[in-house]
């Protein structure tokens, strides 16, 4: 005979024979009080699965908050073996890395599969990937390959997954799915799209924002900043439920095909609608020919050529029109790289400047120009993936050249503590991130805009700017030409002016034929004392120099 | 279904989010599956909802949420539902008599829960992390943590036993402190 405690906590644990069951029940009905002591161990697990789940959450939330860090270290020897690409085992690791993707939507790029210690089983198969990229040394990817459950970081491309029981889920970076089993994942940021059939029917797909259950359906999710999470019903239904502290106690939302839904923390239970937009989300990978890892073509860090450009005054007046012809040759410089032997990728870059406006020009050689679909309204930290541009600029005088700022992630993935100083650097409003874009179902000339090496403050096509582009009359490129206020660039008191020396980088991103799915990216004007396999976006003193005149 | 006013709306509401935890648990305890309890619980509201007129004012909100949650369990899920509870009728109803009169009072210290919970050393902590928040069981947390799968079993019962006793004590700090 076992002791009722000892039936208890098996059963607790999912871990009964039948003859304990057999013996638990017998115990149960013989007398009332085992009763009582079963339904109050039941209460307490489940009072503490939810505290758990709740702090979890929490922890996770303030460290967003925090830092908008990363919790990424790279592995070491330390690991051992079987623990290499893990991360340290604290809870807050929930959305950690999801913070450390939606850091790198300014700019960043590559792939990072984190394989977990070795496992018996596969629970997913990779059937498609596209433009996927490691940042450090790891095992390559390729169509095929089999998974074990763990996680998948993937800060740029997609990838087309199949679990053993049929789920399908195309996975866009940048961001970190978490295969738990066949029923089960997380999506700690980025995109996603998810169709389960029939069999699969309950399959949950959770973000650190909410909780969705799918009713054998198709739907896309992103896990975004600030533990949003937008909803997309392709097919079927969803119910979704807010995570929140402030949704606690709320009903999910059966969201059906057609219905859009943005959950944010601030709201709580009630969800944002959201336009339906069928391309939001890529959906299938191009299929035909299937597309395997491409080694080295989505290279994150190219060979650089220029450390220094001119910035000067227009000696004729811009008109923002897409026609270069008043812009002088002074201060240009280029780039160009190949995919796959394919030729056509270059970019021609200038910047001018006066009392009121920062001008920005470039002509890019794209086969595929001027096609970028991701949506101002809901993506656009993540618009450089249709392709565009990307410049990072200082208008800090008294931080000249080269800026001394990080960006969280900087610190975090090289386990080094930030001191009080460094974080203000961090946070520096005249350090800016600007992505410019053309949407293409709108033909609307984008701007996003984040500040400081923390990305704070973002903002999508803020008042003030002028933009235009305008396509090459042979369909192979387009060029660009911005004018942003000082305003936007919090220098309206004290702009900069000739004799400035300071900081600017620049990151051309081409998208594939869908202008939606990252191809790859080059990054010019860098400062050639920083070593190169460091990201512009995650540390300032790499950006090359601006020297006003 | 019968339409409500706002008045009824709000009270809907009110005495929902009174049990919504309550009735929660409950389904998890019994189905021992997330995704499955919290699909359950939804349905579990909208009947509560479509049915609200039936309820009898006379009767405490939790029984007859609790009532529904029940028969929510098993005619949706009853072949699938893990807990042996379900399968037996009789004991199933007991168990749920026994869930209405305890839950009210089995929330208050939860706040201690979480004191505790925070006082865990690291690597018990983990463990209660992958038991209740990622849902393994002991032998995927054994492989996630090198060890066996007994030691893990032995490992939660003893941690559940702590934090039991660490809450009777913060309960006890806290009453001598009012």
């Amino acid at each position: 005979m076992s002791d009722l405690r000892e039936l208890i906590a098996a059963c607790l644990d999912d871990e009964m024979t039948s003859a304990e069951r057999e013996e638990l029940t017998t115990l149960l009905k013989a007398h009332p009080d085992n009763l009582r002591a079963f339904v109050d161990a039941n209460l307490f697990e489940q009072h503490l699965r939810t505290a758990v789940a709740g702090q979890a959450r929490r922890e996770a939330a303030e460290e967003w908050a925090e830092s908008g860090g990363v919790r990424i270290r790279q592995a070491t020897d330390a690991d051992g073996p079987g623990m290499k690409p893990w991360l340290p085992l604290r809870w807050p690791r929930l959305v950690a890395v999801g913070a450390a993707a939606l850091l790198l939507i300014a700019a960043g790029i590559s792939v990072w599969i984190a394989h977990p210690p070795v496992q018996d089983r596969e629970l997913a198969r990779i059937t498609r990937i596209r433009s996927a990229q490691v940042s450090m040394p790891v095992d390559s990817l390729h169509a095929g390959q089999t998974l074990p459950p763990g996680r998948l970081t993937l800060v740029a491309g997609a990838m087309e997954l199949v679990l053993s029981n049929g789920v399908e889920i195309v996975f866009e970076g940048p961001g970190e799915l978490e295969l738990l089993t066949p029923m089960r994942a997380i999506l700690h940021a980025g995109q996603a799209v998810v169709r389960v059939p029939v069999n699969a029917r309950g399959f949950l797909m959770e973000t650190p924002g909410a909780s969705l259950v799918d009713l054998g359906t198709e739907f896309g999710l992103k896990a975004g900043p600030g533990l949003n999470t937008d909803v997309q019903v392709y097919r079927g239904e969803v119910i979704a439920t807010p995570k929140s502290a402030n949704a606690a106690g709320s009903f999910g939302h059966r969201l059906l095909a057609g219905d859009a839904a943005r959950f944010t923390p601030d709201q709580g239970a009630v969800p944002q609608s959201l336009a339906y937009s069928p391309d939001r989300f890529v959906r299938r990978l191009p299929a035909d020919p299937p597309i395997e890892h491409e080694a080295g073509e989505a290279r994150l860090f190219n060979p650089t050529y220029v450390g220094e450009i001119v910035v000067r005054t227009p000696r004729l007046p811009i008109v923002i029109d897409g026609d270069l012809s008043e812009w002088s040759e002074e201060g240009a410089f280029r780039g160009a790289r190949e995919f796959s032997s394919e030729k056509g990728y270059s970019f021609e870059g200038r910047m001018r400047f006066d009392a009121d406006f920062l001008y920005i020009a470039a002509h890019i050689g794209d086969p595929f120009p001027l096609r970028n679909i991701i949506d101002p309204a809901t993506d656009g930290e993540l618009a450089w993936r249709g392709g565009g541009l990307q410049v990072r600029v200082s208008t800090d005088r008294k931080a000249g050249w080269p800026v001394n700022a990080n960006a969280p992630f900087y610190y975090k993935s090289r386990g080094l503590t930030p001191d009080a100083g460094q974080l203000a650097e961090s946070t520096n409003e005249r350090l800016a991130h600007l992505t410019l874009w053309r949407y293409a179902p709108s033909s609307q000339n984008c701007l996003h805009i984040a500040y400081g090496m923390d990305f704070h403050g973002p903002s999508v096509n803020p008042a003030g700017y002028r933009a235009a582009f305008r396509r090459d009359a042979d369909g192979l490129g387009y060029t660009l030409e911005y004018a942003i206020p000082w305003s936007l660039l919090h220098a309206e008191d004290d702009p900069p002016r000739a004799g400035d020396i300071l900081a600017t980088s620049w990151t051309v991103h081409w998208s594939d034929a869908s202008g939606r799915l990252w191809r790859g990216q080059l990054v010019e004007l860098r400062n050639p004392a920083e070593p190169q396999r460091i990201h512009t976006w995650e540390r300032a003193a790499t950006w090359g120099k601006a020297v006003f005149q | 279904m019968t339409m409500l006013n706002q008045q009824e709306q709000e009270r809907f509401v009110r005495l929902w989010t009174e049990v919504q935890l309550a009735v929660d648990h409950y389904i998890h305890a019994l189905v021992r599956d997330s995704a499955v309890a919290r699909d359950l619980v939804q349905e579990t509201a909208l009947v509560l909802l479509r049915r609200f007129g039936e309820y009898d004012e006379g009767r405490p909100f939790l029984r007859w949420a609790l009532g529904v949650a029940k028969f929510q369990v098993l005619a949706f899920h009853r072949d699938n539902a893990r807990s042996f509870i379900t399968f037996d009728t009789k004991l199933l109803d007991q168990f749920t008599e026994v869930w209405a009169e305890a839950a009210p009072a089995s929330g208050i210290r939860s706040s201690a829960l979480e004191v505790c919970l925070d006082r865990l050393p690291a690597r018990p902590r983990e463990m209660i992390r992958l038991r209740y928040f990622e849902e393994l069981n002991s032998e995927q947390i054994a492989q996630r943590l090198r060890t066996k799968s007994a030691a893990v079993r032995v490992s939660l019962q003893r941690i559940r036993e702590q934090l039991r006793a660490c809450i009777e004590r913060q309960w006890k700090t806290d009453g001598e402190s009012l």
